[in-house]
C-alpha cells in the first residue's frame, strides 16, 4: 500500500465545480446535458470516494434511488398525459385513475435522474469538502452560523453509520426483519442515539463557549442586525420571484440582499474592534485548485451562455407528445470537464 | 333459528358471484344503438390563431375536460385531485407540467395570461360567460359550445352559433359521427411550427460525446483507484 497521502482540494474549487455540476439538473429535463453531468458527477464520485468517508456516503445515494424510483410510479400514477398509452387503470380510482403514458414514464426517470445527480453533487462534497477550511472561507460574522451548517451535514453521514452498526447488532441477536413493524429496533435505538449525540454536541460547544454573548464591544450595532434582516428577507423573496420567473424583479431584490448583507457583515465603525482569526495553517492553492476551478468555471460560462442562447438545450417537456430532445454539442463537449477533479491529484 | 356459519358464508358467496357477473355481463351500449350528442369548442391563443371542433359524444352530458380530450387537438392538464384537471397547454400554448403543477401555467404579473374558460350562451353567440369553477366542473350537453382563451383580459372569441362552428372545424353537418377540428390563422400571423428534432449526425455525435465522457470516467476511476492499490 502506498504511504503518500494526497492532501485535500481547496473547498472553493469544490465549491465551483458543485455549483456548475449543479445547475443542469436544477434548471430542466433535457436527457443529454442531465446524462453528461450525471455520468461526470459519477466519474469524480468513484475517484475520491474510496474509504471510510465513502462508505459513510454510499447510503445517502441508494436513498437518492429509492426516491428516484418513487418520483418514477409518482409521476406515472398522477400525469394522465401524453400520446403513447402504455395501459390504464380505472377512472374512478381518485388521482391515480386515468391513462397510464409512456410520456409520464419518461419524465419521472429524468426527474429520477435529476434528483440523483443532485444527491450524487452533494454527496462528493460531503466526502471530499474539508469542513473547516470551508468555514473559515466565511464571515467572521457568520462564524456561528457555519458551525451550526456543519454540525448538521456531519449527523447524515453519522447516523448512516449509527444505523449500520445498530442492525449488525441486532441481527448478532438474532434480529430478522421481516415487515414494516420490525423497524422499532432498529429505529428506537437510532433515536435514542442521534439524541445522546445531539446532548454531546451541544455540551462541548457549550463548553467552548460556543453562542456566548460578545463583549459589548464587539456586539452587533443595531443597523447591522437590520441589515442583515433586510439582506435576508430580500434574499428570500427575490429566490421566491426567481422560482416565480420573475426575473427583473428578482434581480433587483437580489441585488439589494447582496448590498444589504455585505454592508452588515463587513462594514463597521472606526472605534469597533475587529474580530480576527488565527490560522493555523494558511489554505494551499496550487495547479490542481487552478485546474478544477478553471475547468468548472469554463463549464459554468458556457452553461450561463447556452441557457440564454438557446434554452430548449437544457429544458424538455415529453408532453403532449415524445419528441426528440434538442442537443447542443458544445454545451455537451464543455460538461465533460466537469470530471476535472477525478484527473487532478493534490 | 340461527343458520350454521358455513351456510351464511355461501350464501353470500353465491350473492357476490351473482352481484358481479350481473355487472361483467350485460352487454355494453354500442355507439350505434344510442343518438350522439354534439358540442362545439373555440380556442384562441395568444396570436389570436383560432381553433374550431365539433365533438360527438353518445353520453347524455361529459365534462369540459373530457371535451377536450375528444377534441383531438392536442392538449396536456394534470390532475389536482378532487379539485379536478388543471389545464397546462392547448394546441401547444401554455406551459411545462412542471410549472402547471406549481402555478398552473399562471405567472404572478396582475396581466399574466393563462387559459381562461368560457361557456357560449346559448340564446346569444356573442355572450361569453367566464366559468370559475373550471373545465373539470362544467358539464357539456348537447348543442353547447364551450371556449378557451389564452389572455388576462377581454376572451376575444367569435359570435358563431355551433353550426358555423362545426362547419369551421371541417364538419360536413352539425351530425358529424367522428371529432373534427380545425385551426386558422389570422392574417399575418404564421401557424405553429415546432421545432424540428435534431438530424441524424447531430444525435450520432452527442452520443459519441457521452460515450467518450463516461470512457474517461471510467478510465480515470481504474487508474486512480490502481494508484491508491500500489
Amino acid at each position: 500500500m502506498s504511504t503518500q497521502r494526497t492532501r485535500p482540494l481547496d473547498p472553493r474549487a469544490w465549491i465551483i465545480w458543485a455549483v456548475a455540476a449543479g445547475l443542469p439538473p436544477l434548471v430542466g429535463r433535457n436527457p443529454w446535458p442531465l446524462a453528461a453531468t450525471l455520468i461526470a458527477v459519477l466519474g469524480v464520485w468513484a475517484c475520491w470516494s474510496a474509504g471510510a468517508a465513502g462508505a459513510h456516503w454510499r447510503p445517502l445515494l441508494r436513498l437518492a434511488l429509492v426516491f428516484g424510483v418513487v418520483s418514477v410510479l409518482f409521476n406515472l400514477l398522477t400525469a394522465h398525459v401524453g400520446d403513447r398509452a402504455i395501459g390504464a387503470l380505472p377512472e374512478a380510482w381518485p388521482v391515480i385513475g386515468g391513462v397510464l403514458t409512456l410520456n409520464a414514464l419518461i419524465y419521472g426517470l429524468l426527474s429520477a435522474m435529476a434528483i440523483f445527480s443532485l444527491v450524487a453533487v452533494g454527496a462528493t462534497l460531503g466526502v471530499t469538502l474539508d469542513w473547516s477550511a470551508t468555514m473559515r472561507l466565511l464571515p467572521e460574522r457568520m462564524a456561528a452560523l457555519a458551525v451550526v451548517g456543519s454540525v448538521a451535514w456531519s449527523y447524515l453521514p453519522r447516523t448512516t453509520a449509527a444505523f449500520a452498526e445498530i442492525r449488525e447488532a441486532q441481527m448478532a441477536r438474532g434480529y430478522r426483519p421481516r415487515g414494516i413493524r420490525d423497524a422499532a429496533p432498529l429505529v428506537i435505538p437510532l433515536l435514542a442515539g442521534g439524541l445522546e449525540r445531539s446532548m454531546i454536541t451541544a455540551e462541548a460547544l457549550e463548553a467552548r463557549a460556543f453562542g456566548a454573548p460578545l463583549a459589548p464591544e464587539l456586539t452587533s450595532r443595531r443597523w447591522q442586525v437590520a441589515s442583515l434582516l433586510v439582506g435576508l428577507v430580500a434574499a428570500l423573496t427575490g429566490a421566491f420571484c426567481l422560482a416565480l420567473g420573475q426575473l427583473t424583479v428578482a434581480g433587483g431584490l437580489l441585488a439589494v440582499a447582496a448590498a444589504s448583507l455585505l454592508a452588515g457583515l463587513f462594514i463597521r465603525r472606526g472605534d469597533q474592534p475587529h474580530l480576527r482569526r488565527t490560522r493555523y495553517r494558511d489554505p494551499v492553492w496550487e495547479r490542481p485548485e487552478w485546474i478544477v476551478s478553471g475547468a468548472a468555471l469554463a463549464v459554468l460560462t458556457v452553461e450561463i451562455a447556452v441557457l440564454f442562447l438557446d434554452p430548449a438545450a437544457f429544458r424538455y417537456e415529453p408532453y403532449p407528445s415524445l419528441t426528440p430532445p434538442a442537443i447542443s454539442l458544445p454545451l455537451l463537449a464543455v460538461l465533460g470537464l466537469l470530471l476535472a477533479p477525478a484527473a487532478v491529484r493534490p | 333459528m340461527i343458520l350454521p356459519w358455513h351456510i351464511i358464508r355461501l350464501w353470500v358467496l353465491i350473492s357476490l358471484a351473482a352481484l358481479l357477473a350481473g355487472v361483467l355481463l350485460v352487454p355494453a351500449p354500442t355507439l350505434a344503438d344510442e343518438e350522439l350528442h354534439h358540442a362545439g369548442l373555440v380556442v384562441r391563443d395568444a396570436q389570436g390563431r383560432m381553433t374550431y371542433a365539433w365533438v360527438p359524444f353518445s353520453e347524455e352530458e361529459i365534462d369540459g375536460i373530457d371535451l377536450l380530450h375528444r377534441s383531438g387537438i392536442p392538449i396536456v392538464t394534470v390532475g389536482f385531485g378532487a379539485l379536478g384537471e388543471g389545464v397546462c397547454s392547448i394546441a401547444g400554448q401554455g406551459c411545462g407540467v412542471a410549472e402547471c403543477r406549481r402555478t398552473v401555467c399562471q405567472a404572478s404579473a396582475a396581466n399574466a395570461p393563462y387559459w381562461q374558460y368560457f361557456q357560449q350562451a346559448p340564446s346569444d353567440p356573442a355572450v361569453w360567460t367566464w366559468q370559475p369553477l373550471g373545465a373539470s366542473s362544467s358539464t357539456v350537453e348537447d348543442g353547447e359550445v364551450f371556449g378557451w382563451s389564452w389572455t388576462a383580459e377581454d376572451p376575444a372569441l367569435p359570435a358563431l352559433p355551433p353550426a358555423e362552428i362545426a362547419s369551421r372545424a371541417g364538419a360536413d353537418d352539425t351530425a358529424a359521427t367522428e371529432p373534427v377540428f380545425r385551426t386558422v390563422s389570422p392574417d399575418g400571423v404564421a401557424t405553429a411550427v415546432y421545432t424540428p428534432p435534431p438530424d441524424g449526425p447531430t444525435t450520432v455525435a452527442a452520443a459519441v460525446i457521452l460515450v467518450v465522457i463516461a470512457g474517461s470516467a471510467l478510465a480515470l476511476t481504474v487508474w486512480r483507484r490502481a494508484e491508491a492499490v500500489t
